[in-house]
């Protein structure tokens, strides 16, 4: 197994951050952006849209593509599940991913949709997926907090704590 | 879970909820459907928000009232819940490359088309994105959009010259997206061009499905 990154790439950094809190041991590939690396044969040759990041498995498999990759290695490593582990849990946490990527700048009313979420969950003692959420939550505002702060959004301000 | 149990919001119109559709079709679902009238702005209604907040279609409501928004979000849980017929994949690697492909249909042909009907259709000024914001139309996207639709076409008949269906040798929730994007083009008059042979070859197979009724 090996992951085709950046280390200045977002994209490359959101499976960083879900290979870490799954703790799966994946080689790391550099893929020299500045030198425009991602356009060469070598690398088109595994990923034809020349973006990182790329995962390709030992018998050459690609996968490309944030969602796809994570899609991959939650359902091959199940043991620390961060896109859920029953039918309902994959589907929010699929919404709630995309609605992240798609309208990242509207982050604070999305962060208090889910701690909202998550303090019905807590009634529920649905701990694993608030667990999950808020891994979600993490990952979501350590990759936009810049813009989030630029864009600042009409809406209540989630709670202290959240983050915690 | 049960089909019978489940509740699909959708538009007869909406080429998001035809995704759905075509999906539950295919996978011999028969799940209630409910109509959301776009004509009259229903989904901007407070009771259409309290289940999708972003006012879009479609969205699907379980039993014990959770709604599931975002098409890939509606296909992963009804083939997760019902995994007979998988349409994403058995397979983590399935899993992977189907999302991979789907996405990339998404992304590079739903999303250009929608983007070019968004910003040139008069009755969606001031709506040129879909959600609970308003943006208006820059109509400059619209020849840009043309220009990402027929590099999709050319990109997806390359494609289907190597393998059957989009996302290889089975049909697949890529293929679902992939037909729902040649026919939403026809709203910009946007049509495959005759020499996209394996494309071509494609769509009359994938439109011969009683699913694309849908």
């Amino acid at each position: 197994l090996k992951l085709y990154h950046s280390s200045g790439s977002p994209n490359s950094r959101r499976v960083r951050i879900l290979i870490a809190e799954k703790d799966l041991d994946i080689e790391l590939a550099p893929v020299d952006l500045g030198a425009k690396e991602e356009f060469s044969d070598a690398y088109r040759a595994i990923n034809p849209r020349a973006v990182v990041p790329t995962h390709v498995l030992d018998n050459g498999t690609a996968i490309g593509e944030v969602p796809a990759i994570m899609r991959y290695l939650d359902e091959a490593y199940p043991k620390v599940p961060l896109l859920g582990a029953t039918p309902k849990e994959k589907a929010l946490i699929t919404m709630w991913e995309r609605r992240a990527e798609l309208e990242g700048f509207a982050l604070r009313r999305r962060a208090f949709d889910i701690y909202r979420e998550m303090q019905r969950m807590r009634r529920t003692r649905l701990r694993r997926i608030r667990d999950q959420l808020s891994f979600a939550l993490r990952s979501v505002l350590a990759h936009k907090s810049r813009t989030a702060r630029e864009n600042p959004h009409d809406c209540p301000n989630p709670p202290t704590g959240l983050l915690s | 879970m049960t089909p019978e149990t489940l509740m699909l919001y959708h538009s007869p119109t909406s080429p998001n909820s035809r995704r759905v559709r075509i999906f539950l079709t295919e996978k011999d679902l028969k799940v209630p459907l409910v109509a959301v009238d776009l004509g009259r702005g229903e989904q901007h209604s407070e009771a259409y928000r309290a289940i999708n907040p972003r006012g879009v279609v479609p969205t699907l409501v379980l039993e014990d009232g959770t709604a599931i928004g975002e098409v890939p979000a509606i296909m992963r849980c009804l083939d997760e819940a019902f995994p007979d017929k998988p349409l994403l994949g058995a397979t983590p690697v399935d899993k992977g490359l189907i999302a991979m492909w789907e996405r990339w249909a998404e992304l590079e042909g739903f999303a250009a088309v929608m983007e070019g009907v968004r910003n040139k259709i008069p009755g969606l000024r001031g709506r040129a994105i879909a959600g609970p914001h308003d943006y208006e139309q820059i109509p400059a996207l619209v020849d840009r959009s043309a220009l990402r639709v027929k590099n999709f076409f050319a990109d997806l008949n390359q494609r289907l010259g190597q393998v059957s269906y989009v996302a290889g040798g089975r049909y697949s929730a890529a293929d679902i997206t992939a037909l729902a994007t040649v026919d939403f083009a026809k709203a910009l008059e946007l049509s495959v061009p005759a020499d996209h042979a394996a494309l071509n070859r494609w769509y009359e197979s994938v439109s011969s499905r009683p699913s694309a009724a849908a």
